[in-house]
């Protein structure tokens, strides 16, 4: 009975599991959804089209980040496909700093495995700053996603050399992946009004 | 044997290359019918440097070597020959006649101002009774007190019409001809008895300005003799020596612009069915011609290399100059040929190429000069 | 002031072109400056006031170094080219790892400037990043900017507009937004011959698995040819 507990041992006392935590850590999709002109941006509706393709390929749960606290806009963003619309407490116009803290703090509460922000401005400035700041991997500028689902990774393909070749990028294991798309990119899926979805604050 | 080309000439490269499609090409058409360079693009010119390209900084040059000025010469030649003779005629033989044999005092006082642009100079050897037989010269130049008064007249001088100091070569004693009774003078413009004749209207290089210029007992003071007296024919060959390198970056410049138009035009124009590039017809004139500026690059770049080296290049440069000459004359006629009768028309660059080129072969010294030049090296050497 | 400008080399895409059999870029010729980075030079150029220094940095082997040497020759004072063999072929957080290194190792500076977006990838990462990494604001897609006392005032392209950023920033400046001067012949020969400044990874006390390949989140997969 000298045998020292291992630091395994103690979490497991207390219920908790390192290599379950390790494994699961990362699941669901997260889509940073805009608004603007009374709706969803058409981008980000793009985005969430997208979001929900790799969530179904992936079985996982699609959180739509919004900041500003308009239910209404929750309710549009449910039914385009999200399962969980997460309102953040930051200005629904675009501030780099609060929207910054935003989206990290969702990525920390809600471990997304994979992070999509549609083609825009806002897009380009926003998630280039959370990806260091979580020192994880951005795919920019994606026309078009493809999700993996026996690695649980997102192909991003990208136009380079203005357009002349396209490259296929993933981020296999840095956490979240994080891709937003290239201008015009995205599928906006049509409303469905059956759609049941939670909505949640940040 | 190290083929490439230093960091310093290809920044110059770059460099001119992207002022020559900024500022000179969309002015070619221009300069060519108005029978000027636009004095705002002279202006532009000189805050780029151009005018000093090879010469030491010492005398405010830019110091990029008779390599770094062929470089910057090619670039140019694929915009506007025009714009490229008058910066030839400044560099390669105006000032080069004080930069080889001028005394420090003389390099100092003319060179910066000509380096900077803010003077242009030019080389005054051929009389209308003295062209390829330029010992036949006849402007004279008697020794009064601290000057010699000089008369006589120079004709088809390139920067004629602007030049502010101009290497002038005259007679000091008829009875030594040009074993030592020529003498070079640096002329400055507004020396009293000076005057400059009209232009004259060309075939082609029409932007750069060619006039007579005439000597009217006009005053020159001896601290102005280039080299020793009565030593200005070798002035003169030296100087030539170097000059006609210049002219060979130029074709250069030219024959690539004529390959790279004539792939273009070959690659749009459908006839019978498909682009005619496809037509070996074509393809064998486009072969060529890039056989022939691969040869003249590479003879301009090593001569220009043996200069840079301090070897001499009078047979060289000969050859360079007669060979690059007849090829961008082979080149060109090419190129209007693959145009078809679009390569006849003003409305397209091919014709002024083909007019520009002409010249070539007779001034700097007229192609038959040139094989006089290297057949007397080959025999008087005996061999290769 | 003291302003940073970061230069990516880029293939000359005027030279390059596709090989379909081999689906790959075949370059022609040497590296250039990425456009939108020149335009973030002249950006820095036109704030320069009596005393302010200008330093250039850039990820890449040496082949990279003529990309610089444009600057130097613009009229930026040095030049960094971290050309250590373990930094190359990096993604954007590895690249961000290094050049804010750079940054902090040659620091401290007031502004911090590139291009907005590269001919490579046609969509930026690397100002927000740097700006996250060095604790500094930052704005993209920048058209103009002028300083007043500790902040800069920006105009910018896109759906943003104005804005006004406390210093030290980043700005990421939108390619086309203005001419790139063209250096004379004298300043191009000065360039030519000033001796770069060579970066190590361990010079900037970074560990290997931060940098180049082994510090890369993004891996590129597969090249193929565009859909028509």
């Amino acid at each position: 009975m000298s045998e020292d507990l291992s630091a395994q041992d103690l979490m497991a006392a207390f219920g908790i599991s390192l290599e379950e935590e390790a494994a699961d850590e990362y699941r669901g999709v997260m889509v940073v959804a805009e608004s603007g002109d009374g709706g969803i941006s058409p981008a980000s509706l793009g985005a969430l089209g997208f979001g929900r393709e790799i969530a179904d390929a992936f079985g996982a749960r699609l959180v739509a980040l919004l900041a500003g606290g308009d239910e209404v806009l929750a309710g549009a963003l449910i039914r385009r496909g999200a399962d969980v619309a997460l309102l953040a407490d930051a200005p629904a116009q675009y501030d780099p700093t609060t929207w910054a803290e935003a989206l990290t703090s969702a990525i920390q509460s809600h471990k997304p495995e994979v992070v999509l922000l549609g083609g825009s401005d806002i897009a380009r400035d926003l998630a280039p700053r959370v990806a260091q700041r979580l020192l994880t991997g951005l795919i920019a500028g994606a026309r078009e996603i493809r999700p993996e689902a026996d690695e649980r990774i997102v192909v991003g393909i990208v136009p380079l050399f203005e357009g002349r070749l396209w490259g296929e990028f993933a981020c296999p294991e840095k956490r979240p992946q994080m891709i937003y798309l290239a201008e015009g990119a995205g599928r906006i899926a049509a409303e469905d009004a059956s759609r049941q979805g939670e909505i949640e604050r940040l | 044997m190290d083929f490439t080309f230093s960091e310093e000439h290809e920044m110059l490269r770059d460099m001119t290359r992207k002022f020559v499609e900024n500022e000179i090409k969309p002015l070619a058409r221009q300069i060519d019918e108005q029978e000027q360079i636009p004095p705002e693009l002279m202006a532009k010119m000189r805050e780029q440097g151009f005018f000093g390209i090879p010469f030491s900084e010492d005398y405010g040059g830019v110091g990029a070597g008779e390599t770094g000025y062929c470089v910057v010469l090619e670039e140019m030649g694929r915009g506007s020959a025009s714009v490229a003779v008058v910066l030839a005629a400044h560099t390669s033989i105006g000032c080069m006649a004080i930069y080889l044999d001028g005394t420090e005092e003389q390099k100092k006082k003319y060179l910066p101002a000509l380096c900077s642009g803010e003077k242009i100079a030019a080389f005054a050897l051929t009389e209308p009774g003295a062209g390829s037989d330029a010992a036949a010269i006849s402007t004279s130049a008697v020794p009064d007190g601290d000057d010699y008064i000089l008369n006589g007249s120079k004709i088809y001088i390139t920067n004629g019409d602007i030049a502010d100091v101009i290497s002038v070569f005259a007679v000091t004693d008829k009875a030594l001809g040009a074993r030592g009774g020529v003498t070079a003078f640096i002329v400055e413009s507004d020396m009293p008895g000076f005057s400059r004749g009209p232009k004259e209207r060309k075939m082609g290089i029409r932007g750069s300005g060619t006039c007579e210029l005439y000597f009217k007992d006009m005053r020159v003071p001896k601290e102005n003799v280039i080299g020793k007296v009565g030593f200005g024919f070798v002035t003169a060959m030296k100087t030539l020596d170097v000059g006609r390198l210049s002219l060979g970056g130029a074709c250069v410049g030219a024959c690539k612009e004529l390959i790279d138009l004539s792939i273009q035009h070959a690659s749009q124009r459908v006839q019978f069915g498909e682009p005619i590039i496809r037509k070996q017809a074509i393809q064998w004139m486009l072969a060529e011609m890039a056989a022939e500026t691969f040869a003249v690059e590479s003879m301009v770049y090593r001569a220009a290399w043996m200069c840079d080296h301090g070897l001499k290049v009078s047979r060289e440069s000969a050859i360079v100059k007669m060979y690059a000459s007849e090829a961008l004359d082979r080149v060109v006629d090419k190129a209007v040929q693959i145009h078809g009768g679009i390569g006849y028309m003003q409305d397209y660059p091919i014709e002024m190429f083909y007019r520009d080129a002409r010249i070539n072969r007779i001034f700097e010294g007229t192609n038959e000069v040139q094989r006089m030049v290297v057949a007397s090296d080959l025999t008087r050497k005996g061999r290769y | 002031m003291r302003i940073a400008i970061c230069i990516k080399p880029v293939p000359d895409l005027s030279t390059a072109y596709v090989s379909k059999s081999r689906v790959e870029l075949v370059e022609q010729g040497k590296e250039v400056a990425n456009p939108a980075d020149e335009n973030a030079v002249e950006l820095a150029l036109s704030l320069r006031q009596e005393g302010d220094e200008l330093i250039a940095f850039t990820v890449g082997a040496d082949t990279a170094a003529d990309a610089l040497r444009r600057a130097l020759a613009m009229g930026v004072e040095r030049a960094h080219l971290v050309d250590d063999p373990v930094a190359q072929g990096g993604d954007g957080l590895a690249d961000a790892n290094v050049l804010a290194a750079a940054i902090k190792h040659a620091g401290p500076f007031d502004l911090v400037v590139c291009g907005a977006r590269s001919v490579v990838h046609d969509a930026g990462q690397v100002a927000g990043r740097l700006a996250e990494a060095l604790g500094m604001a930052h704005a993209t897609r920048v058209t103009s900017a002028t300083v007043n006392g500790g902040k800069v005032t920006i105009e910018r392209a896109g759906s943003l507009g104005a804005a006004e950023l406390p210093l030290p920033a980043v700005l990421a400046v939108e390619p086309g937004c203005n001419t790139p001067r063209l250096p004379n012949a004298m300043a191009v020969m000065k360039a030519a011959r000033k001796p770069l400044e060579h970066v190590t990874v361990s010079d900037l006390g970074l560990a290997a698995e931060e940098v180049g390949e082994a510090g890369a989140a993004v891996r590129l997969r597969l090249m193929q040819l565009p859909e028509s």
